[in-house]
């Protein structure tokens, strides 16, 4: 019985937090391209180029370029450029994933790490606020609570 | 008068005790372990009536809150995972991966009439009713957690697929009791005696859907059925005397296990947008009911021994009739859809056969001549009547139900629309009729058993002599009571519903209330037989009489009336569900 109800709880429990926490932020396009320090936004950059993170030095941030997908650190931010370290390869998206993964096996990793990477600062196209949005929280937070609580009864009916 | 199947078992099992409430307190008394071995369901019909029959109605328990907003005429819409438990069909009518899940809760209240205005406990002052009711319990269950999804497409031809956990029939029927009584009319220290009812149990479907569109306009779906669940009763008997807290009376408690597979089959047919004709069948089944557990505490009043009896049900397959649905669906205006189902189920034709060991209903005498003066033995029957055909108190299930729904705000992807229904229908079973059960007394037994009238027996055997020289007054005790399986009438209530949805996006928020009234005829406190709370109604209703001969000479005796029968109180229900559901729809996942 108890076994049961605590297999009841886990189960709805885990369901619920993975779900919820799951696509709650929404972009807002900053229309004059200012941004704070503080503020996490998303960077567009040509060349199919994208920035995301909070713009200071210290901070963790996810560089993309060209479907490649890095985790790095900005070293140095100042009007002209904005500075990247330790940048390491996460992973391969969009439209040369599949070809990236195709490669994989034929391709010869030289280095994992990219020593530093430096943004232009005028090439930047666009910016955008990266946000709490709250309807679309409201809304998957309301159900998956209510499948959470509904797959509870499911279980201690069985118990 | 009595039906060749009808058993005869002591009134001892109905003997719940008010007494205790005046005696010095039951903990005192000893307890008596009576086995009563294996036994059929013409036995449970004199131990605990109301666990006798529960309909297998797939209809009430449908899901989806958009359906019961319309009043149950909702299988031409059925267009979601939801609609697996309408009309498998239903299946095509999601264009991603969508995952729907539907709860339901129930309150009711209700008005019971034809209870006594006093009762008077044996050997006790008369006490005054001052309030009794019975009332379903509220609820909150599960009803359905489904998903679906399209698996092919090449034009208008498609095949969809899904898989559902859902409530397939509701056997739960948890309710409660409440009996107000006082010693005088002026007031006094006022008891409260109550039966709180537990029941969790439904027997419930998981399993695979498929649906193919065979061309555009006709959706054709199977779901496979495998059935599980159980029933678990538990209850409890409490009195409170003047405020001072619950104490217990007694208990019983009851448990079954359900089993079994069927299909559901399904079809739509759209006629251009603006009308859809729907059917759904299930043929009939085979529900295997095992498991069966029964046990009863309560105090003796004629012996002031706790008795605790158990026992087991022998396991059996329900043979369940079809289930045929139809539905309509026409579009009259681009927001306003109007519909219509008839739906229909011929459970009177439901039948038992018993598995395994047989099945025995034992006398009641044997019970009352081993239970008294024991402190504990089990008790073995011999050659009691094996029933094999149980009379059940099954009706045909038919509904007829009405409903719209409009689009009230419509902005992109967000809409608003309302429902309103409105149903008739015929419950599932036969009241509990007082026909159904009649009183054998002592002296009824010595006249059969020795083929003699009752001045024979006053003469011949002479129970009335008290060695004093004192006739005393015959004692017509109560022996036991029969059960007739006769039936009464078949409740027919009317609902009316409401219902709301709000879309948005990937996801919908849908609610449904329904309000039914109807009335059904119950027991008071459950039991034919009690003689406190059902008591023997000879008191005070001798409507026969027989010239004796004695020492004394010739004088009129009364008898108990030749047919005797339970009281029984009408309960006005007004039942309010509720039904709450959701569905996310995940573009693109698959």
């Amino acid at each position: 019985m108890y076994r049961a109800s605590w297999l009841r709880v886990g189960v709805s429990s885990a369901l619920l937090l993975t779900l919820v926490l799951t696509g709650c932020a929404k972009r807002v396009p900053v229309e004059d391209g200012a941004f704070e320090a503080q503020e996490k936004v998303v960077l567009t950059l040509s060349n199919d180029r994208s920035l995301e993170g909070r713009i200071d030095t210290g901070s963790a941030v996810v560089y993309t370029d060209q479907g490649s997908v890095y985790h790095a650190t900005i070293q140095s931010v100042n009007e002209k450029t904005i500075t990247l370290e330790d940048a390491v390869l996460e992973r391969t998206a969009g439209s040369v994933e599949e070809a990236a993964l195709r490669l994989a096996d034929a391709r010869r990793e030289v280095a994992d790490t990219v020593p530093q990477i430096t943004l232009i600062r005028d090439e930047i196209q666009g910016v955008e606020r990266v946000g709490f949005d709250g309807p679309r929280t409201l809304r998957n937070v309301t159900y998956w609570t209510l499948t959470s609580t509904i797959v509870s009864l499911l279980l201690g009916e069985r118990s | 008068m009595f039906h060749t199947r009808s058993i005869l078992l002591s009134g001892v099992f109905g003997a719940i005790a008010l007494a205790t409430v005046v005696s010095d307190g039951h903990a005192q008394f000893p307890t008596v372990n009576v086995d009563i071995g294996r036994f059929g369901l013409e036995t449970i019909a004199i131990l605990s009536p109301s666990l006798l029959y529960r309909p297998l109605d797939m209809g009430v328990v449908r899901p989806d809150a958009r359906a019961l907003g319309m009043g149950g005429a909702y299988l031409a819409m059925a267009n979601d995972p939801l609609g697996i438990g309408w009309n498998p069909a239903a299946v095509n009518g999601v264009d991603s991966f969508a995952l729907s899940v539907d709860a339901m809760g129930m309150s009711s209240g209700s008005t019971t009439t034809g209870f006594p205005t006093s009762i008077t406990p044996p050997g006790q002052s008369e006490l005054f009713v001052t309030s009794y009711s019975n009332s379903l319990k509220s609820s909150l269950r599960y009803g359905t957690v489904a998903f679906a999804l399209p698996v092919w497409q090449s034009g208008e031809r498609r095949v969809g697929a899904g898989f559902s956990w859902r409530r397939f029939a509701q056997v739960g029927r948890p309710e409660e009791t409440v009996l107000t009584l006082v010693e005088d009319r002026l007031g006094a220290a006022e008891v409260a005696i109550a039966t709180d009812q537990k029941e969790k149990g439904a027997v419930e479907a998981y399993g695979p859907t498929i649906g193919v569109r065979l061309f555009s306009g006709l959706d054709i779906g199977a779901t496979a059925n495998f059935l599980t669940g159980r029933n678990r009763v538990n209850q409890t008997l409490e009195q409170d005397t003047g405020g001072q807290g619950l104490s217990d009376l007694g208990f019983e408690r009851f448990t079954q296990k359900y089993s079994g597979f069927s299909m559901d089959l399904g079809a739509t047919l759209s006629l251009g947008e603006r009308a859809r004709l729907a059917m759904r069948f299930t043929p009939e089944y085979d529900l295997e009911v095992t498991g069966g557990t029964w046990q009863n505490q309560t105090v003796d009043i004629a012996s002031f021994v706790f008795i605790n009896r158990t026992g087991v049900l022998s396991g059996y397959d329900q043979t369940v009739p079809a289930f045929l649905s139809l539905g309509v669906a026409l579009k009259p205006a681009s927001r306003l859809w109007l519909t219509a189902d008839y739906t229909s189920q011929k459970l009177s034709e439901t039948s038992l056969t018993y598995t395994g060991p047989q099945a025995y209903d034992p006398f009641g005498q044997e019970l009352v001549a081993a239970s008294v003066g024991s402190e504990s033995f089990d008790v073995a029957f011999g050659s009691s009547p094996l029933v094999v055909d149980p009379a059940l108190p099954a009706a045909d299930l038919e509904q007829v139900s009405f409903g719209a729904e409009y689009v009230l705000y419509r902005n992109g992807d967000t809409e608003l629309p309302i429902r309103f229904g409105f149903r008739s229908t015929d419950l599932p079973y036969r009241q509990v009729d007082p026909e159904d059960y009649s009183y054998r007394y002592l002296h009824e037994e010595v006249m059969d058993f020795l083929g003699i009238t009752y001045e024979e027996m006053l003469q011949m055997y002479d129970p009335a002599w008290d060695g004093t020289g004192n006739r005393k007054r015959p004692k017509y005790t109560t022996l036991g009571l029969r059960y007739n399986g006769s039936h009464g009438e078949q409740p027919t209530g009317t609902g009316v519903s409401f219902g709301a949805s709000f879309r948005t996006g990937v996801v919908s928020y849908d609610l449904g209330i329904d309000w039914f009234s109807y009335t059904d005829t119950r027991f008071a406190f459950g039991t034919p037989w009690n003689p406190i709370f059902n008591p023997n109604p000879y008191e005070g209703d001798t409507v026969q009489s027989v010239t004796i001969r004695d020492d004394d000479g010739s004088h009129e005796e009364e008898l108990p009336a030749p047919v005797r029968h339970p009281s029984v109180l009408d309960v006005d229900r007004s039942v309010t569900t509720f039904r709450l559901s959701a569905t996310y729809a995940f573009p693109g996942l698959f």
